[in-house]
């Protein structure tokens, strides 16, 4: 058939190899002989996008889709657990996230559009540590704990302290993320997140979680912000959160918090915003996040 | 495909496409769109953007709309895939492409397979959809000519041809 067509330089990805391992094991060692320059395929909503532009030095990619039985969403042990081939849209429909964790749910319904929805995976958002990314802030507000293994061994990392700048994370290149579990929010606990974003589907722009347990006075007990985008990716808004513990869970308490997390935040000036407008939007994020947390832990009780 | 467990340069991709069994060795790096175009010649996916944003590209893998610039065509081995081409029924165009048509759902059209693909998706979950819904799924896909107007008055009129009953 003599149909012109585009020269192959402009639509492939030039000089790829790809692999398809059928077990963990497998892949475990092809990423122990490969770790250096391959990159793991889960959803590659923002994989393929890198390899296209030739951003990181990858030549290989290992694709994990055909691992079996890592796709549910289910609650073991007060956790729910998330394995790495669940897709987001997965996570947005799961009763059981409803039920226990319905911040993830408000999370992952929003990342970027259905059809990004459909392939990219909770996981490996998580793992991909985007400084712009939704998973990686609740992953750190709610202390996820990241299962990861290699060709010898498996360990679990914490979420609150896996994150270190731009897309650096606790992770070695020959690790892959099999698991991440978020805790079952019980009675007296709540976690809002909300999110500005320039268009609908777009990266955000500013990020903020909430998370607050309350006594049985109806105190607050705990609380933690988290912010997202921002800077270079999720960060602990501490002093903001100190701002609420052991006190009233008022309006006033609350807009307090938050005008603290807007000053405390170190947004830069950049085409999407000034910083000073990031500011404010990152107060306002705080205030609805925490009302969400607020609302549901009062629910919960 | 067999299981590669060395990295390859090159694979061989069996997919089910509109309905056919088809089997062809392409570089590794070749995008779902570009197998789809140079490789299979279906043209009717368009690559618009290059950068999973504008949802031209839409086709459904497994009944489920995805990016195709934004997949590897290894990725579908085993999978069904649904383009454009394979939605109408002969010379009867799919409800919702005949919906498109009547409404003037298009324009200049280069977004419509996209938007064509990812409606079918939508109304087989929701076959009676909001506004609000109808927008919300749409947001991956971007038109430049109709304003959108058009386009949501088109999956109405699809919804209520097809009645809920996904035909």
């Amino acid at each position: 058939m003599l149909i012109p067509v585009a020269p192959q330089w402009e639509t492939d990805v030039q000089g790829l190899k790809y692999a398809n391992p059928e077990t963990v094991e497998e892949a475990c060692t092809l990423l122990r002989d490969h770790g250096e320059d391959a990159a793991i395929l889960s959803g590659g909503q923002s994989l393929l996008p890198m390899l296209r532009q030739r951003v990181g030095s990858y030549d290989k990619v290992i694709d994990i889709n055909g691992l079996p039985d890592l796709e549910y969403v289910r609650e073991t042990d007060g956790e729910i657990r998330i394995g790495c081939l669940s897709r987001h849209v997965d996570v947005a429909s799961s009763s059981v996230v409803e039920e226990h964790c319905p911040i993830l749910a408000d999370v992952a319904a929003e990342i970027g559009d259905v059809q990004v929805r459909n392939r990219g995976t909770f996981c490996g958002a998580v793992a991909h540590a985007d400084p712009s990314g939704d998973p990686p802030v609740v992953a750190t507000l709610l202390d996820a704990t990241i299962v990861a293994r290699n060709a010898d061994e498996k360990r679990t990392l914490s979420g609150s302290s896996f994150y270190h700048g731009f897309y650096e994370t606790d992770l070695s290149k020959d690790e892959l993320v099999t698991e991440v579990r978020f805790p079952v929010l019980s009675a007296g606990e709540g976690a809002g997140f909300e999110k500005y974003e320039p268009t609908e589907g777009a990266y955000p722009v500013a990020t903020v979680g909430a998370y607050l347990s309350l006594a049985d006075d109806g105190r607050i007990e705990n609380a933690t912000l988290v912010t997202g985008a921002l800077e270079a990716g999720p960060t602990p808004m501490d002093d903001a959160a100190e701002v609420l513990e052991d006190r009233e869970p008022t309006d006033d308490v609350l807009t307090e918090a938050a005008e603290q997390l807007g000053e405390d935040t170190m947004p830069v000036d950049d085409f999407e915003g000034s910083a000073a407008f990031k500011t404010n939007i990152s107060k306002k994020l705080a205030k609805d996040a925490l009302q969400t947390a607020l609302d549901r832990a009062e629910n919960e009780r | 495909m067999s299981t590669e467990t060395k990295p390859s340069e090159r694979v061989t991709v069996e997919t089910t496409l509109n309905g056919t069994e088809v089997e062809q060795t392409v570089p590794a790096g070749t995008l779902l769109s570009a197998f789809l175009r140079n490789h299979e010649y279906l043209t009717g996916t368009h690559r618009g953007c290059e950068t999973a944003k504008c949802g031209a590209c839409t086709v459904l893998v497994d009944g489920d709309p995805v990016k195709s610039c934004n997949m590897l065509a290894a990725q579908v081995d085993g999978a069904t895939v649904t383009t454009v081409e394979g939605l109408a029924d002969g010379e009867d165009l799919h409800p919702v492409q005949q919906a498109f048509w009547d409404c003037h759902g298009s324009q200049c059209g280069y977004c419509t397979p996209g938007f064509v693909t990812n409606v079918v998706a939508l109304l087989e979950d929701n076959p009676d959809p909001s506004v609000e819904e109808i927008r919300s799924h749409l947001t991956g896909n971007i038109c430049r000519c109709t304003g959108y107007t058009k386009i949501i008055e088109s999956v109405q009129e699809a919804a209520a041809r097809m009645d809920g009953d996904g035909k």
